[in-house]
């Protein structure tokens, strides 16, 4: 039994740490692809943006060498409101083309704004001007301040955008700021096709909250699937069906640890299952024009069937590791219960399960030395079952074997945990009793009580009792222990001599 | 195919009806190659400021295509195609009342990305290992598409560079391709007219096509029966080739007939 325990526990130990081990080594290779993934998000975002400032710096350029807008945009600072309205109306028709060329291409807003951060000319929305921006578009208001270019993620009056703002200056005049702006959409679209990723925008709420045009945003953001305070701008990469797939089989179940991971405002991955296929969900966030994470993230799902071969890979390598291992303590339990069978065997009588002659003196040499050096007592009795050959005769030697098993049985349950109890050959017992022999002699007499109303098993129908004689000799300090158990024999002799069913002493 | 018919004969029964109410006459349906998208809008305002009681529909498409459609029985009333042949074609079919007639040359050009160092590279830029793909209108329906093939064969570069091609069905497509995704396109003058000024530089962003490697884009007008009786059609043909209609082509990247 305790074989068993400690090898189950050994088993339990070995398994779980290999397992664990090996669990945490397909967790950190997932959470490479993972990381990968991320990367590659950001990576492909950073393009996108880089790609963004390319045409935003172009065109700007361009801008600069246009001779009749610089010569529009800087008489607009000096001029009454008459004629900032014809300078605004000759400002539009010279850039209309130009800004439909510009759609085309993807610039969604372009925008001029003058040093007091109010609009001269949206050429998106021509009708809506001279409303003052100090406090919706940081970046007009940074670039009036400070005349350097800035660009990033910025929140505006009807929608959000990639804003390129670009200080203009004319002959030692500062004559305001031009915004180029990019839709998330046109970002998404170039992404997709650039870095074949999928993706989207998500905007957190309270964003919308500070919109100023809040009516003409709301058919463009839908409720996001990914958390409930969040919101993602329509567009044609949504696909409803899909959506709904991922809500279901992606989202779900990870909902409460996407809402915990978007308050961080970190990078994050996790991965699902929709079907047979595994996705990683990656969320990155976005900085905003002043350098700041906002509530934003832009989020991909991508395909990445290598998880399920690693998890694959673990459930057979930890079955493989179960089998083996349960294999292993299997034939080692086999091998030390064969061992422990074979060292019982060779110290245990095979008929009576007491001692053997071999192991009783091996047993009692110890208690010799033990008695030595503690100078304590101890005796050997020599013990004969009466008439034994007549009951083998008359019973049988079957039935005599089974007796001499209870008369041992018998002689183990009556005598001290560290005495010893042997079979000394035929129908002849050696005990080793840790007492003097007085004290000897009374538990001797306590035994022969016992045999006395012993019921043998192959007799119990008969009125048969067997006998025992007794001879003991305590053991003195000079003497060995062959010329003790010689003595408990001249004893026994006597016992016998006088009539057996009787004790000796030496 | 059978859709692209459909959708023309569909947008054909519809919109005339509709246009006729407005003006005198029946409006022109006009059939354009793809590469007029931009300078038929130009043309047609100003057609529009001399005969303000004309009116033309414009139905654009691939020049093949728009042949299939006409020879399966699409009505129409001009047709302005991207080369000859296919003008040709519907003559011989017997769709056509007058042969076909020139109207306007083409030429191609290589639109590059903005930081390719085509001044340096010229032509040979199309053997550069970072370019990852050429954009191509569609060669079986697009005459530039053909042109632009041969002229691949005829400077040598069509072996080496084959699996960079890609067809490509529209020039908003091929355009943006090269903007946004550092490919490059063969595509004809006129398509500069849709970038912004800043990607229309010659020689940073653009070159031309010698004209030797590939045999001339003539293209060639026709008119259907129908199309001789309608006032706007006879009237736009011949805005088409007058000074002012080929000063406006020649602005938009075409060579005049005259």
């Amino acid at each position: 039994m305790k074989t068993k325990i400690i090898l189950a526990i050994i088993f339990i130990s070995l398994f779980s740490l290999l397992g664990l081990l090996f669990h945490n080594e397909v967790n950190r290779q997932i959470q490479n692809l993972q990381k990968a993934q991320l990367t590659y998000l950001e990576n492909s975002y950073t393009q996108g943006l880089d790609r963004f400032d390319m045409i935003a710096n172009n065109v700007f350029a361009m801008l600069k060498k246009d001779e009749e807008f610089v010569r529009i945009f800087s008489k607009v600072s000096s001029a009454n409101d008459a004629q900032r309205s014809k300078l605004r109306e000759e400002l539009h028709r010279h850039l209309e083309d130009e800004y439909e060329r510009l759609y085309r291409l993807g610039v969604r807003q372009f925008h001029f704004i003058l040093p007091d951060n109010k609009t001269f000319l949206r050429m998106h929305k021509p009708e809506k001007y001279d409303d003052d921006l100090t406090n919706i578009r940081y970046g007009f208001t940074y670039v009036n301040h400070i005349k350097q270019p800035v660009s990033g993620f910025e929140e505006g009056y009807t929608a959000h955008g990639f804003r390129h703002v670009f200080p203009l200056t004319h002959e030692g005049v500062y004559l305001g700021c031009i915004d180029i702006s990019f839709s998330s959409t046109r970002l998404q679209d170039y992404i997709e096709k650039a870095t074949k990723i999928h993706t989207h925008f998500i905007i957190n709420k309270n964003i919308f909250e500070l919109i100023a045009w809040k009516s003409m945003i709301q058919d463009k953001y839908n409720t996001s699937i990914e958390s409930d305070d969040y919101m993602y701008a329509m567009s044609h990469h949504m696909v409803h069906e899909k959506l709904q797939k991922s809500e279901e089989t992606l989202i779900k179940p990870n909902k409460e640890f996407i809402n915990t991971a978007l308050k961080e405002a970190e990078p994050f991955t996790f991965y699902a299952f929709r079907g047979d296929e595994t996705y990683i969900v990656a969320f990155y966030p976005i900085i905003n024009i002043k350098g700041d994470k906002v509530s934003a993230y832009i989020v991909s799902y991508t395909k990445e069937q290598e998880i399920q071969s690693f998890l694959f890979k673990e459930k057979i390598v930890l079955s493989i590791l179960f089998i083996l291992l349960l294999s292993i303590v299997i034939f080692k339990y086999h091998s030390i219960v064969n061992r422990e069978k074979l060292e019982y065997d060779l110290h245990h009588d095979e008929l009576t399960d007491v001692f053997n002659r071999k192991q009783f003196f091996n047993l009692a040499e110890e208690t010799l030395n033990k008695s030595i050096s503690l100078e304590s007592e101890f005796s050997i009795v020599m013990v004969n079952v009466d008439w034994f050959q007549k009951v083998n005769e008359t019973y049988g030697y079957k039935c005599g074997d089974k007796m001499l098993e209870e008369i041992a049985t018998l002689l183990s349950e009556n005598i001290a945990k560290n005495d010893i109890v042997a079979r000394y050959g035929g129908e002849e017992f050696i005990l080793l009793i840790t007492t003097n022999e007085y004290s000897t002699h009374t538990l001797m007499q306590n035994i022969q009580i016992k045999m006395l109303e012993h019921q043998f098993n192959c007799t119990k129908y008969l009125d048969i009792s067997l006998t025992l004689s007794f001879g003991i000799a305590q053991f003195h300090q000079s003497a060995t222990l062959d010329a003790t158990i010689l003595r408990a024999y001249d004893a026994l002799y006597k016992a016998k001599k006088n009539g057996r069913d009787c004790i000796s002493f030496a | 195919m059978r859709l692209f018919i459909f959708f023309i004969m569909i947008f054909t029964l519809f919109t005339l009806p509709l246009q006729a109410q407005h003006h005198e006459g029946k409006p022109a349906m006009v059939f354009a190659a793809g590469n007029l998208k931009f300078v038929f809008p130009k043309l047609i305002q100003d057609f529009y400021v001399k005969y303000p009681d004309a009116r033309v529909l414009v139905q654009y498409g691939s020049s093949g295509d728009l042949t299939n459609s006409i020879i399966s029985g699409v009505n129409y009333d001009l047709f302005f195609s991207a080369n000859e042949k296919y003008p040709e074609r519907i003559y011989r079919a017997k769709k056509s009342i007058t042969k076909p007639q020139l109207y306007i040359k083409g030429s191609l050009i290589l639109l590059v990305p903005t930081n390719s160092k085509l001044k340096e590279k010229g032509i040979n830029i199309l053997k550069d290992k970072s370019i990852k793909a050429i954009i191509i209108a569609n060669a079986q329906s697009a005459p530039y598409g053909q042109a632009s093939i041969e002229a691949l064969k005829n400077m040598k570069f069509y072996e080496m560079i084959k699996g960079k091609i890609h067809f490509s069905t529209d020039i908003s497509t091929a355009v943006d391709s090269v903007i946004w995704y550092d490919e490059i396109g063969f595509l004809s003058k006129s398509a500069l007219s849709t970038l912004p000024i800043s990607y229309q530089r010659e020689g940073v962003n653009w070159i031309s096509i010698d004209q030797k490697y590939y045999t001339p884009i003539r293209q060639t007008y026709i008119i259907s029966k129908e199309g001789l009786k309608n006032n706007s059609a006879v009237k736009f043909s011949n805005y088409v080739l007058s000074k002012e209609g080929q000063d406006i082509f020649e602005f938009y990247g075409y060579e005049k007939i005259k």
